[in-house]
């Protein structure tokens, strides 16, 4: 960039900002651009800072604050499940976007396929808790909708209860149709690995359960 | 400052508005001029400081807690002027400038003239002499908070004083 470029830019306020890094450069090596900048002159280059850098805000600006920070149900940063119900909420969200995937590939599966009864899943062993698993979070999720139903003051169900549970049936519907699959092909890895999956997230609604009814 | 900060990461939300009570002022007179209008600039610090409270997992302590308190405020007004100006572009009008009044001043008639000039700044020098020459931050650390580069910067505000000091001797 020239000098007179730069000379330009830095005089008209209507020049383009996105040649700062440019006229930046040039800046750096070039002495009279630097003193027709006049950085040097403190008489008359820092106008600005005789300026207060603090301004009281508005006085009822903290509680419009606080009622944005409750009604978009932000939390803090460390989850405390006792403190932060929302949080609760929050986590059980980003399980159900990961069900909703796996159950979606699940889906595709069964729906391209035929199921047919093939050899054993022996060399998987994830799937031998299985029916453990399930038999706990039924029991964690109803539990915890029964503690909540009898709660004073609390006359419905916890929304979060109740999906979790419909989440823990829809694990138990997707793991049954990947297991349908896998016994038609056999042990594909893909499949194997959709399989472990879906354990995985049974195993955090389970967790998550128990967290709940603890909290 | 600190303990308030780290109990404002652990949820404490008392903490938090002592947080804000500290640094209240601070942040809102950077947006007033960033944005030169108060309204504009109380939407701005509601989302700078819900920001801050979803985010303060995120702070780690390797800069001042207020320069990146200052870098989520200023990253926020530069996306709404960017909008701003895009609907301006669009035809809208904008009277703002006029408008604008910033409370506090000593000596209002220079003081006045001094916030319409800087109010008249492109953006992006109004942002870089606002952090330099006002809150006191140093050429790299606005380089780092504006995510450009050291050069960049210089030239604004460069630019900035330039187009200040004729202003002001109109």
């Amino acid at each position: 960039m020239s000098c007179e470029n730069v000379r330009r830019w830095l005089e008209f306020d209507d020049a383009d900002e996105t040649d700062a890094l440019r006229v930046g450069e040039h800046l750096e090596r070039c002495v009279d651009c630097q003193a027709f900048a006049a950085m040097s002159d403190p008489a008359t280059s820092l106008p600005a800072t005789s300026l207060p850098d603090d301004i009281s805000p508005p006085a009822d600006l903290w509680p419009q604050i606080e009622a944005k920070i409750q009604a978009e149900r932000v939390v803090g940063p460390t989850f405390d499940a006792s403190k932060h119900p929302g949080r609760d909420w929050q986590q059980a969200a980003s399980i159900l976007t990961a069900v909703a995937a796996i159950i979606f590939l699940a889906v595709v599966i069964r729906s391209t396929v035929a199921p047919v009864a093939t050899e054993s899943m022996a060399r998987f062993d994830e799937p031998n808790v299985e029916s453990e698993l399930a038999a706990a979070i039924e029991q964690e999720c109803r539990g915890v909708m029964r503690e909540l139903s009898l709660a004073p003051g609390l006359g419905v169900v916890d929304p979060r209860t109740v999906a979790l549970e419909a989440e823990a049936r829809e694990v138990e519907l997707a793991i049954a149709d990947t297991r349908l699959a896998i016994e038609r092909d056999g042990e594909e890895p893909k499949m194997m690995a959709s399989l472990a999956r879906l354990c995985r997230v049974r195993l955090r609604l389970t967790e998550h359960a128990q967290e709940l009814a603890r909290s | 400052m600190d303990e308030l900060i780290e109990k404002a990461r652990h949820g404490d939300e008392v903490a938090f508005r002592s947080v804000y009570e500290q640094t209240s002022g601070r942040v809102y007179a950077l947006c007033i001029r960033m944005m030169k209008d108060e309204t504009r600039a109380v939407e701005m610090m509601q989302d700078t400081f819900v920001r801050v409270w979803q985010n303060l997992e995120t702070y780690r302590g390797e800069s001042a807690f207020t320069t990146w308190l200052h870098t989520i405020a200023i990253n926020a007004c530069l996306v709404a002027l960017r909008t701003q100006r895009r609907r301006r572009e669009d035809g809208m009008e904008n009277e703002e400038l006029e408008a604008m009044t910033v409370p506090n001043s000593t000596d209002p008639v220079d003081r006045i003239a001094l916030e319409r000039a800087i109010a008249a700044l492109p953006d992006g020098a109004r942002t870089v002499l606002l952090l330099h020459d006002i809150h006191g931050y140093r050429i790299d650390e606005i380089a780092e908070m504006t995510s450009t580069r050291p050069g960049t910067s210089k030239a604004h505000l460069h630019r900035a004083r330039k187009l200040l000091r004729e202003a002001l001797s109109r």
